[in-house]
């Protein structure tokens, strides 16, 4: 019993083992890429938000926005979602997050993120993957019916998570990055 | 009674020369008559036979104005100067008139439809805006000012493309002797990133078409 344990125990550390060895090493120069593709992903969503929110955008072109947000995402990640005078942080699934910004009581919204940055570096970890955080703040501009304006700035930390995968494309076999966001943590919301 | 002889001989021979010239005038005037009459018979059967081909002239229906005014001339060059003849002839030139208006009317309109082709053809080219390059639509789709006119573009141009799904590889660079890309998305998925995104963050790098000329595979390069 205990032959087989110990038989168990090795080979699942040696093929995690062989697992690392099998991740490519970042040079400097392809770490500078890898972390450019993962910064221009949040700036991506951050243009779909922006759509999603803004009234002016046709119902199905918004809709169209949420599911090409969504394919930004792992499975399961989740939203924060603050406001000020409000101490609670509500966490909604991404799809239910987006999908509320589109239906916002408002009659005018404007949303944008800028200082778009690493806080925490990629590292690699364990299982192979690359893991960073990146901060963004957000503007949040809400005007209601009755001419009432809503402003906030909420800053937000998104984990991002990068895998080095091969595919076949016309019958070649290519590597590229898969770049997936994670949750998205409200850090500090203040008015204006 | 020498003298009387001769006056008696003159007398026979003077009568021998009219009976001479009576029947030769007899055998001339008959020969005339047969002449005539040969000939009479011969113009009876040239009219026969112009009538028959007048008659057929307009029973035709395969001879052009020009082939029937060239068998008509014949018929006309023969002075038959016969009522009937005539009367075909007139009915020959007035086929021929026809015939000859038919066609100037088809080749009338023959020509309008030519030249309302040809219009249609010059107003199509100059409303057809100049055919576009791959890069004029993403710049043209970046810049559209609405998701209608963009969403244009991005129909026209996925005519150059084998389908829809065509494959987008986007190269990060070369980096060991290995080249690094972005997940591969589709074209269709490409032409609306852009418009969403209204930024071309990359550059053609490659185009792989298939054998009727479509682009089958587009591999960009993140600009530096």
């Amino acid at each position: 019993m205990i032959k087989k344990q110990l038989f168990i125990f090795i080979s699942l550390f040696l093929s995690l083992t062989f697992s690392l060895l099998a991740q490519p090493e970042l040079s400097p120069e392809r770490k500078i890429a890898v972390d450019s593709l993962a910064l221009e992903k949040v700036k991506d969503l951050s243009k779909y938000i922006s759509m999603i929110g803004d009234k002016k955008t046709p119902f199905s072109e918004a809709n169209r926005a949420v599911d090409r947000a969504m394919e930004l995402f792992m499975e399961g990640s989740q939203m924060g979602v603050s406001a000020v005078g409000r101490k609670e942080i509500k966490y909604y699934g991404v799809r239910k997050y987006l999908e509320r910004l589109m239906a916002l009581n408002y009659q005018k919204v404007k949303i944008d993120w800028f200082n778009i940055q690493y806080i925490s570096d990629l590292q690699r970890q364990p299982d192979g993957k690359y893991v960073g955080v990146i901060t963004i703040y957000q503007k949040f501009e809400g005007v209601t019916k009755e001419g009432m304006k809503y402003v906030d700035t909420t800053k937000k930390d998104i984990t991002v998570y990068v895998e080095r995968k091969k595919t076949q494309v016309n019958g070649r076999e290519i590597g590229y990055w898969d770049v997936m966001l994670g949750d998205i943590r409200v850090s500090e919301t203040k008015r204006g | 009674m020498k003298i009387t002889l001769s006056k008696h001989l003159l007398h026979l021979l003077f009568f021998c020369l009219i009976a001479l010239v009576g029947v030769s005038t007899t055998s001339c005037n008959s020969k005339k008559k047969l002449a005539e009459k040969q000939a009479a018979e011969a113009r009876a059967a040239k009219i026969s036979q112009a009538k028959a081909d007048l008659q057929a002239l307009l029973a035709n229906t395969n001879k052009s104005p020009e082939e029937l005014e060239r068998d008509l001339a014949r018929i006309k060059a023969m002075n038959l100067n016969d009522p009937e003849v005539n009367a075909l002839i007139k009915q020959v030139e007035e086929k021929i008139g026809q015939k000859k208006a038919e066609a100037a009317k088809i080749a009338e309109e023959k020509r309008k439809a030519e030249e309302a082709a040809r219009l249609k053809a010059e107003e199509e080219a100059r409303q057809k805006p100049a055919k576009l390059t791959l890069d004029d639509y993403f710049a043209r789709i970046i810049s559209a000012p609405s998701a209608a006119e963009a969403n244009n573009y991005i129909n026209d141009a996925l005519k150059l493309f084998s389908s829809p799904e065509t494959p987008v590889l986007i190269s990060l660079g070369v980096f060991g002797g290995e080249k690094d890309y972005d997940k591969p998305t589709t074209i269709s998925k490409y032409l609306n990133y852009l418009k969403d995104q209204k930024r071309n963050i990359n550059t053609i790098d490659n185009i792989v078409r298939d054998a009727s000329g479509k682009i089958k595979e587009l591999e960009l390069m993140r600009k530096k």
